[in-house]
Formats: C-alpha cells, structure tokens, sequence
C-alpha cells in the first residue's frame, strides 16, 4: 500500500481536485484506490459523491467500524473516507490527540482501510498544519500542488524546507514530484513563472502542467469527475499523464524526462 | 582512442612479414586465376556451363548476409563481366566501317560502365558506420565554433527557420557565432539577423560565388571550427555535438560531413509518387557511398551539414574558387595537404529538395560540370599527397558524372541494328546470349545486394537516363576549357501551382523514346518480311523495349504535380492541446505540422470551421501557444491554419519541426532490401503510368508549359 499526499503551501491551489480526479483517473486504470480526506475543510468528499455535512470521518469521534461499514456502503467508484464534520473544540480536541501520539493517525488509518487496497490519495489542509505533518509522515509519495504565479513561486523555499524538514531521518525517503496546476500557457507570466519553477525544481517538477480549464469548475459543481464529465479535455489528459507520471518508478522516470527534454 | 586511430588508418597492418608473403601469394595466385578465368575463351555449350555454375553459387553466396559474401559477389561479378569485356574485344569486333565505329561507340560505353562498377565496388567494399564521438566532459574544453549560412537570392522565408534553429544548437553560448553571409545583399536580411540577434556579412561584389563568400567571411571570423549550412538546411540542436566529437579528439581532422537530408520530395519523387517508398537519388550517396569512402579517408566535403576546421581551410588557401564544385574540390585539397576527413552517417539537418525537374537537373549539371572540371584542373590521379584509394575514390566520383554519353549510347545503340542494319555484335545471337546475360545478370544480383536498402535495381538507370541528355554537352565543353560555365544557384522553396507536363525538358527522353519504338516496329518488321535473323531482331526488339521502359519513367518525371503547401508538411506525432476562447481546452494528437499549420486528430467534435483558438505545443519543458484558425474538421481531423507568428513563437515552431535531435533519424527505417525483380515491376509500372498521362495530356490539350513560381 502506498500513501500519496498532496500538498501545498498556499490554499486554493487544486490538492483536493487534483486528489479526487487522479483517483478516479487511477481507478479506472486498474488500481485499487482508496481517497483519505485529512484536511478540516472536509472537501474531498464533495468531489466523490459524498453528500456534506456528514459527521463520520478519520477524524477523532468516529468509531473504525462505522467507517469501515460506511465504506462497504458505497458504490462510487472512489471509494472515500472523509475528514468528517467537527465543530472547533472537537478540531482542538483532535489537533491535540495527534500532538500527543505521534502514531495515532497512522493506526486508525491502518484499522480501517480495506484490505487489498494499493493506493491511497490523501488530502492535506494548506500550510504547515498537525494534519499535514502527520500525513507526510507516512507518505510514500508526496506532491507540491502550485499555482504558476508569483505568490506560489515564492512560497517554494518554505515548501521545501516544510518537505527536507519530513524527510529527514526517514530511512525510506518518499518520491517528492511537483505539479502545477492551473497552467495558463497564453499568459506570459504563467510561462516564465513554469520556466523559473522548472529552473529551481528540475526533473521534479513534472512535465505535463494541469491546464486550468473551466470544465474542472462545471464538474465539480454537478459532482462528477472531470474525466468523466469531459474525456476529452487537454485537464484530463494532463491528468492522466500525471497519473502515470506519479507511478512510474524512479529509474524509469528520470530516462523518460531525461527523453522529454531532449 | 584506440578505436578512433583504427578507424583512421585504413590500412590494416600485419605482425610479422610471414603474414605479409603469405597474404601477397595468395594474391598472386587469385589474380592469376582470375586474369586465365577472364581470359579463357570458351565455345557455346562451355561457356553456358561455366555461367550456370557461378550463378548457382552465386545463389547460394547470397543467401548468407555477412560481408564476405558480399565480397566474393563482387569479385564474381567483375570476374563475369571482364570475361564478357575480353570475349567482346577478342571476338565481336566488326571490321566494316560503319559496324566498327558503332561497335567502337558501344565499346567505349561498356568499358566505362565496367570501370565506373570496379571503382564503385572498390569504393564500398567496407563503409564505415562512424558512431559520434563523445565531447570532452569539461565544458571549458569545447572549442568555439562559427556557424556560416551562405545565402544568395533566396527567399527570407527560406532562411528564417535555418537561421532561428542554428541558434538553438546545443551548444556555449558564448562558443557559438552564427552568421549569414549574405551575397545577395539585402536589407531585409540584415534585419531579420539584427532582429534576431545573429551576425550578418555581405560584399560588394560575388566572386567566386558561394565559395568566395565563405571565403569573405572566414576572413572576418576567427573561431577555430566553422560549421557551414546552406539557407535552406536547418540544422538539428544536437547537429554540433555529435559532430565535434572526432574533431576535438584528432586534430589532423579537417572535416565531419554529415548527410544531406531532405524533408520535401524532390521532383522525381514527387512526379513519379514515389516519396519516401523508394530512395530518392542522394541515398546512395549519403548512405553508401561516403561511409565507403570513409574507410579510404576519401569523404568529401558536399558543401552544407559539414563542420570543418579552420587550420585545414587556411591551410589549403579557403575554399577552393576555380570549379562550380567548390566543395570537393576543397576537400581534395586537403586530403592532398594530408588532412583527414570523416562522415557520420546521421542525419543532423533537413533541407528542401529542389522543386521542379528542370530545376533539378540544372542542379546536376553544375555538379557535372564541376566535377569534370576538377578532372581537368586537379586531376586526382595526379599530383601529389594522395594515397591510391583516395585517387581512386575521388576519379570515381568525377567520373561517374561523364556517365551521358555512355549513357545515350546505351539507349540508343539497339537503333544501330534496328534502323541502320549495323552489326554491333559480329557474332551469332546465342554467343552474345551466353556472354551478355551472364555478364547483366551477374552486375544486376552484385549491384543489388550491395546497394541494400540505399537504391533500388534499375532506379540508378533511371537517374542517369534524366540527366544524360543534359550533362553530355556541359561535361565535354568543361573537359575541353575547364574555365567555361559559371555558378549558378539551385532554386528552393518555389511553388509549382498547377500541374503541367514540362515539354521542353521531356523532348529528348521523347526523342528518344520515338526512336526506340521506331526501331522496334522497323525491326519486327523486317523479322516478319524475312529481311532480318529473328533471333538477332529479337535481342535488340528486348534491349529497345528495355530502353523504352527507363526513357517513360522518365518522361513520366516530367509531369510537374502541384504542390499544394507553401510549407512543407513534417509528421509529428506529439501530444497538443488546443485551447477554445472560452478557456475550454481539448486533448489532440498532433499529426503533421508545417511553418503554416497543422493537422490534429482529436475527439472533442464541438470545435466548428472558422473558429479562432489557440494550439498549445510543448516541447521538452516548453509550451507555447500558438494563435490558429480551424480551416476544417473533417473525419476527426481537426486543420488548423497559423495566424502570423511571432519571433518568439517561430523559432519554437522551428525548434519543433526541424530541432529535435531525431527529428530525422527514423526518416527511411521502413525500407526494405533491394528486390531486382520487384524494383522492376515497379518501375515499369511507373513508365507505363507515365505514358498513360502522356497520351490524357495530349487529348485534352490543358497542358500548359508556363512555369509559375512565388
Ligand atoms: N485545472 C483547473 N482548472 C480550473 N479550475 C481548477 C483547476 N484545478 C482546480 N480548480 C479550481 O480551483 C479551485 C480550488 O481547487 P481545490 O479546492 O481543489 O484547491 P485546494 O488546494 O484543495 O484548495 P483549499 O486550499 O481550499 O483546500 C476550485 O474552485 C477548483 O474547481
Ligand atoms: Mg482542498
């Protein structure tokens, strides 16, 4: 099993699009995926077909077994577990769990994932928050959701001292891969910000940006995935390129960008 | 660098001197046998018998693909047609006046044709397939370089891509100095290449043409290599490192000529539809040729796609100005000063071909013609500094351009017996049978395997045919006075905008195709009134018919097809995207791409004619958008037209097209292996589509002969 986390320094920036959809995407390719909401603002679900306001969660006040049940219940073709609603003392009273027992968050994930299940997508609120911390903890792959625009470009440094900080110590390091997101090739600044991201990133930035496309808006809104919503846009096809992307193993994966900037 | 000195010294020496007595015995021997096998005359049945033998091991011999048995076909072949040659000269020369003087001319031709085969055989006995050389890892060791792009009335559009894709060779960019030497003079040239930021020479008058204005400029220049493309081949960003590689490590290497490759068809291609199926004319050459003439250290400079270094250059007084051939003409020299050169065998550059017949053939008439005038004026069987194969590799490549005349005896020397009753054979029809077939046989299965996948059998016929008519007069006036002729300049990037039959270059293939068919009608003729052996009619009825084969695929070259595109279109299978102006993006497949457009295949069906989007391309790390219109959306094929393109954008346009390192790698990977009999189906069938044409052209009468260019 492995954890994908998507983070990001600034909010707003498509980690809970780009979780959803990229399990979707993942799902119908084959793989056995499972979406994990970790962030508050309990949105993921929003995207999978999950009605809001609903209190089960990960989050502390639900028992294994009523999400375990829950997830039986479903019939989407993501199965999700969602952050769940919390009012704030029941956030506090979680946020402190966590910061008491390093592991908490590790064994009810543990306890209540299906067996079988390969991938599991995690969502992660913005900023340097517990949740965040935790869920990078036990990530395997963890990728910076960005904006191509300036404010995103220079939270970078914080970005990456928020990862080296994670990383460190760990004996199997995660793969750290960068996306930007919401790519607007007919501005000039969007490019020139790609290029210097690319400058500072290098092969970690992947190669295939996420076009911003009104679709991803239109989908959302009638709750469908995109790729379901429109197959046929450049969003979804960048998207699924990422979805190999972010799988190919790390050997592969530096010959094929090694070939695409040739 | 062991490898690198082993490929540089051709010969291959032996340790001890046993070794050497024992290699020149057996040499003795072989060339003794082989002079008694040549020279031994045979009766009939003998004869017949001999011939069948070699020719079942000969079958046998080229089931194996190794190189060997290439060889020993070689020497089969050669052993045959000289035994055909020594029969010929002992045994079928007429005595009466005028049988001897067309037996004579008959004579000439095949003697030529056999010391154009020995030398082609000698030439490629071994070509090398040269891998490109790594580059010293510190950057700080790579050599500065100037990029020449010589240009003298051709378009600005012509030029633009090659001059935005020299800028994006991957190289320092402090090292590399790219220049256009302008002869033509003009403003918006100096523009263009103050624009974009490149440097730009012109002179005051054109001496010594394209060869006097590098000359002009390397006196301008001084960085120690300098890289020549002609304005219309646009090299790829690898280009210099894959060829700097032999010249930083050897320093007695004056040259790396890499092939000339074209992405447009050139008029036989394109007339006769046969681009990219079959080899074009240059493939022998590029393919074959220079890696064969790179084992003897003979690769000749051809004018574009070379770097060359600039100690060798100065060392040999420039290009050389005094043949319309400046280019081998240079590189004799060097090879003279003892100066090596290489060719590497991958293509690094993709031009325009020439793009009408009338057009190509002036183009091969100035190589002619310099070509016999280095013959004359630096002989390279004279002279000094040249090792023997050298000599031999350079005589054949001059000498392979006397081929017109033999070539018009070849097509005409049936008429001899057919019109004129002349006996060019004095000799019973089954003995010229028994010698001649062997002999044809022999070259056609040798040649065949040789050439592989680089010509097809009879095309080479072919080639010569469309020119002979035309090199005749200019290859002896240029054997007589060297100093006749000028350069010309071979037209590029015109536009043949209707279809049109060019009379005046196909009247001698006509000619002498109304000739041939003459013949045969005079011949079966006087078979059938009993004037006239049938056997003999018969012989040269099949020879005529075989000459009318080649002289209708010729004529068929002659059809000018329209060209529909002012730019040429590159497959291009890439990922696109194309953004609607709502923001809506769909997912495309790009399948071909040209400066001007580009044809997509997608499965959105929303976008409608005429919409205005924007088509997004991304290249390695890079993606631009490029403003379009949608001309069509036909079967799922969305075409789209390019609005007018910015610096920025065209040169990323350029850097797509022409720029990417295999852009032109797998151009002709599909080929297959010479098959003579199918080659000749082929073809036939080409001639025979010609002389349909020929026939619906003259009826309806809408032949035009104007020739119209943008
Ligand atoms: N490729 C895209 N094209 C167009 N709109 C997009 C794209 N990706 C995301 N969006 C839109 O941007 C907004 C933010 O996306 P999303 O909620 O996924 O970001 P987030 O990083 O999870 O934000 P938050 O910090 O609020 O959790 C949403 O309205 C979403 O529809
Ligand atoms: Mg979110």
């Amino acid at each position: 099993m492995k954890f994908i986390a998507f983070v990001s320094a600034k909010g707003g920036t498509g980690r809970t699009t780009l979780a959803a959809n990229l399990g979707v995407i993942l799902a119908r390719a084959g793989h056995r995926v499972l979406a994990l909401d970790c962030d508050p603002q309990n949105a993921l679900g929003t995207h999978l077909g999950i009605p809001p306001g609903l209190r089960l969660g990960i989050a502390e006040g639900s028992s294994p077994d009523e999400i375990i049940e829950y997830l039986t219940a479903q019939r989407g073709e993501v199965p999700c577990i969602p952050f769940g609603t919390r009012d704030r003392d029941d956030l506090q009273q979680a946020e402190s769990t966590l910061l008491a027992d390093s592991g908490w968050l590790m064994r009810r994930v543990l306890d209540v994932v299906p067996s079988g299940t390969e991938l599991v997508l995690v969502d992660t609120p913005a900023g340097e928050r517990v949740w965040t911390e935790h869920v990078l903890e036990m990530a395997n792959v963890i990728v910076g959701v960005h904006l191509p625009d300036a404010a995103c470009f220079a939270t970078l440094p914080v970005m990456a001292a928020m990862l080296e900080r994670q990383c460190r110590g760990r004996e199997l390091k995660p793969a750290v891969w960068h996306v930007l997101n919401q790519m607007e090739p007919r501005s000039k600044l969007a490019r020139d910000t790609e290029f210097l991201m690319r400058r500072h990133l290098g092969e970690r930035l992947v190669p295939c940006p996420v076009p911003r496309d009104p679709v991803v808006g239109e989908a959302w809104a009638q709750q469908l995935p995109v790729a379901l919503h429109s197959p046929t846009t450049g969003a979804v096809a960048a998207l699924r390129e990422l979805s190999e992307h972010l799988l190919t193993p790390l050997v592969d994966l530096q010959r094929h960008t090694a070939k695409v900037c040739r | 660098m062991k490898k690198a000195k082993l490929l540089q010294t051709p010969s291959i020496t032996f340790a001890g001197g046993i070794a050497r007595a024992v290699r020149l015995l057996a040499m003795v021997i072989a060339v003794v046998t082989l002079t008694l096998v040549v020279l031994t005359p045979l009766g009939l049945r003998e004869q017949v018998s001999l011939s069948g033998m070699l020719f079942l091991v000969a079958l046998v011999v080229t089931r194996s693909r190794h190189r060997l048995s290439t060889l020993m076909l070689m020497v089969m072949a050669i052993t045959v047609s000289a035994r055909y040659l020594a029969w010929r000269i002992s045994a079928t020369m007429s005595v009466e006046s005028l049988d001897l003087m067309l037996s004579a001319a008959m004579l000439f031709a095949e003697l030529y044709a056999f010391l154009i085969l020995v030398l082609g055989y000698f030439q490629i006995s071994r070509p090398i397939v040269r891998k490109p050389l790594a580059l010293p890892a510190d950057l700080r060791d790579w050599p500065a370089v100037d990029v020449f792009i010589p240009t003298y009335n051709e378009s600005l559009e012509v030029v633009r891509a090659t001059i935005l894709a020299a800028q994006t060779l991957d190289w320092p960019q402090d090292k590399l100095h790219i220049f256009v030497l302008d002869d033509g003079n003009r403003e918006d040239f100096q523009h263009f290449a103050n624009d974009v930021g490149v440097g730009y020479f012109s002179r005051r008058d054109n001496r010594g043409a394209k060869a006097g204005n590098i000359n002009a400029a390397l006196a301008r220049t001084n960085a120690p290599f300098v890289a020549v493309f002609d304005c219309d081949h646009i090299p790829t960003r690898s280009f210099l490192q894959l060829t700097m590689g032999w010249l930083v490590e050897d320093d007695r290497l004056a040259m790396v000529q890499t092939p000339h490759h074209f992405y447009s068809p050139d008029p036989l291609e394109r007339n006769l539809r046969i681009f990219k199926t079959c080899p074009n004319e240059g493939e022998l050459f590029y393919g074959l040729i220079q890696p064969g003439n790179d084992l003897w250290n003979a690769v000749f400079f051809c004018g574009s796609c070379a770097v060359i270094r600039r100690a060798a250059l100065v060392d040999v007084g420039g290009i050389a100005e005094e043949t319309v051939t400046e280019d081998a003409h240079t590189a004799l020299r060097m090879h003279r000063r003892g100066w090596r050169t290489a060719f590497l065998g991958v293509r690094q550059a993709g031009g325009l071909a020439t793009e009408s017949l009338s057009g190509h053939i002036r183009q091969r008439v100035r190589w002619a013609r310099g070509m016999v005038q280095i013959l004359r004026v630096d002989n390279p069987l004279f002279g000094p500094g040249l090792t023997w194969p050298q000599r031999l590799c350079y005589l054949n490549g001059l000498l392979y351009f006397l081929s017109g005349l033999p070539r018009l005896i070849f097509l005409t020397a049936p008429l001899g017996f057919l019109l004129l009753n002349a006996h060019i054979f004095a000799a019973e029809p089954v003995m010229v049978l028994a010698y001649a077939l062997p002999h044809l046989t022999f070259t056609l299965m040798a040649t065949s395997r040789i050439q592989g996948s680089f010509r097809r059998s009879f095309w080479g016929e072919l080639y010569e045919t469309v020119l002979s008519a035309y090199i005749v007069l200019p290859t002896i006036l240029a054997l007589i006075n060297p100093r006749l002729g000028r350069f010309n300049v071979t037209a590029k990037g015109g536009l043949i905008t209707t279809s049109y039959f060019d009379w005046r270059i196909a009247l001698p293939f006509l000619v002498l195709f109304g000739l041939n068919l003459t013949g045969i009608a005079a011949g079966l003729w006087a078979a059938s009134t009993g004037r006239q052996q049938l056997d003999s009619v018969l012989i040269n009825v099949g020879w005529a018919t075989y000459n009318l084969i080649i002289l209708s695929v010729a004529i068929a070259a002659a059809f000018e097809r329209q060209q529909r595109r002012r730019h040429a279109r590159i497959v291009l299978r890439l990922p696109a995207m194309v953004e609607r102006s709502y923001g809506n993006t769909v997912a495309c497949e790009l399948s071909d791409l040209s400066l001007s457009g580009a044809s997509l295949g997608h499965a959105g069906n929303e976008i409608e004619r005429g919409e205005e989007l924007h088509l997004t391309l991304r290249l390695g790390e890079e993606s631009l958008p490029m403003p379009a219109r949608v001309v069509s959306t036909k079967a799922g094929i969305l075409r789209l037209e390019l609005a007018t393109l910015s610096p920025e954008r065209e040169r990323f346009l350029v850097r797509a097209l022409f720029c990417r390192a295999d852009n032109w790698i797998r151009w002709a990977d599909e080929r297959r292996l010479d098959q003579p009999v199918r080659s000749f189906l082929d073809i036939s069938l080409c001639g025979l589509r010609g002389l349909i044409q020929l026939v619906v052209n003259s009826t309806t009468s809408n032949s035009t002969i104007s020739r119209r260019y943008t």
